[in-house]
């Protein structure tokens, strides 16, 4: 994956910390910090990665932590150690065992839509 | 005579009440400490019930339930509706559940739609498991 083809993709290792606003077209794997906005296709939160601020991707993958608001429009999957804090809105789900989920969640539906209430 | 009497049993009734209530507090206990190993109920499929229900035990909605329910173990079965407040250790979810929820272990199935506040200790969604509302762990 991100190891076989570097372009698109950001990798943020384990201590380091960044705050901006960054814009992934592929993969953003993360293991350190990340404050601000971030937009990827796929974003793979490692154990020790936090992401704090605006979090945007289809795919989410999370071992790490994921503070304030998370959109993710295709599927968002919390490992056994991940933890979650804020607005969530997503489209499909799955948490392990263990997994911390605290706030609101919305579901939308595949298109990114939120749903008129059911 | 009628009246006396009577009055008697109101009297011994009413000098009775209060070294009864501890009595039925310990009666409370023993029962809930034997409950514990009950037998589970079953709320099955077309059956629906509105209202309150505690139990030590645990408890299979495959109807529909709604009120306020205080139990060890609630599971919901894939055609169940369960709807109100709800206090258990363990949720196991297949089909609805909603309202205001509290307990340790939550599992939440692949076709499970849950609504409301809930409160948490542990939680498993399975994918496909459909989830709104607040959330809190505890």
């Amino acid at each position: 994956m991100a190891e076989n083809n570097q372009n698109g993709c950001l990798t943020v290792g384990e201590g380091v910390k960044l705050s901006g606003t960054f814009n992934v077209p592929d993969i953003a794997s993360i293991s350190g910090t990340i404050e601000g906005e971030l937009t990827a296709r796929e974003i793979i939160v490692g154990a020790t990665g936090v992401l704090k601020g605006k979090i945007s991707a289809e795919v989410v993958d999370l071992r790490g932590e994921i503070h304030e608001n998370l959109h993710s429009k295709k599927s968002l999957f919390i490992r056994s150690t991940g933890k979650i804090s804020g607005s969530i809105q997503y489209a499909e789900i799955e948490i392990e065992k263990g997994g911390d989920l605290q706030g609101s969640l919305i579901k939308i539906d595949a298109n990114g839509n939120t749903p008129a209430q059911a | 005579m009628m009246f006396n009497k009577k009055k008697d049993v109101e009297d011994v009734l009413g000098s009775e009440q209060l070294p009864t209530e501890p009595n039925v507090a310990e009666d409370n206990l023993i029962r809930n400490s034997e409950t514990v190993h009950l037998k589970p109920s079953i709320i099955s499929e077309g059956f629906e019930f509105i209202g309150e229900i505690r139990s030590k035990g645990s408890i299979t909605v495959d109807g529909k339930l709604k009120g306020t329910i205080s139990v060890q173990s609630l599971t919901i079965g894939s055609t169940g509706s369960v709807d109100g407040n709800v206090t258990a250790d363990n949720i196991n979810v297949k089909g609805e559940l909603s309202g205001q929820m509290e307990c340790r272990d939550l599992v939440i199935g692949g076709r499970a739609v849950v609504e409301g506040s809930l409160t948490y200790s542990n939680l498993a969604i399975q994918r496909g498991g459909i989830i709104k509302g607040d959330l809190k762990r505890k």
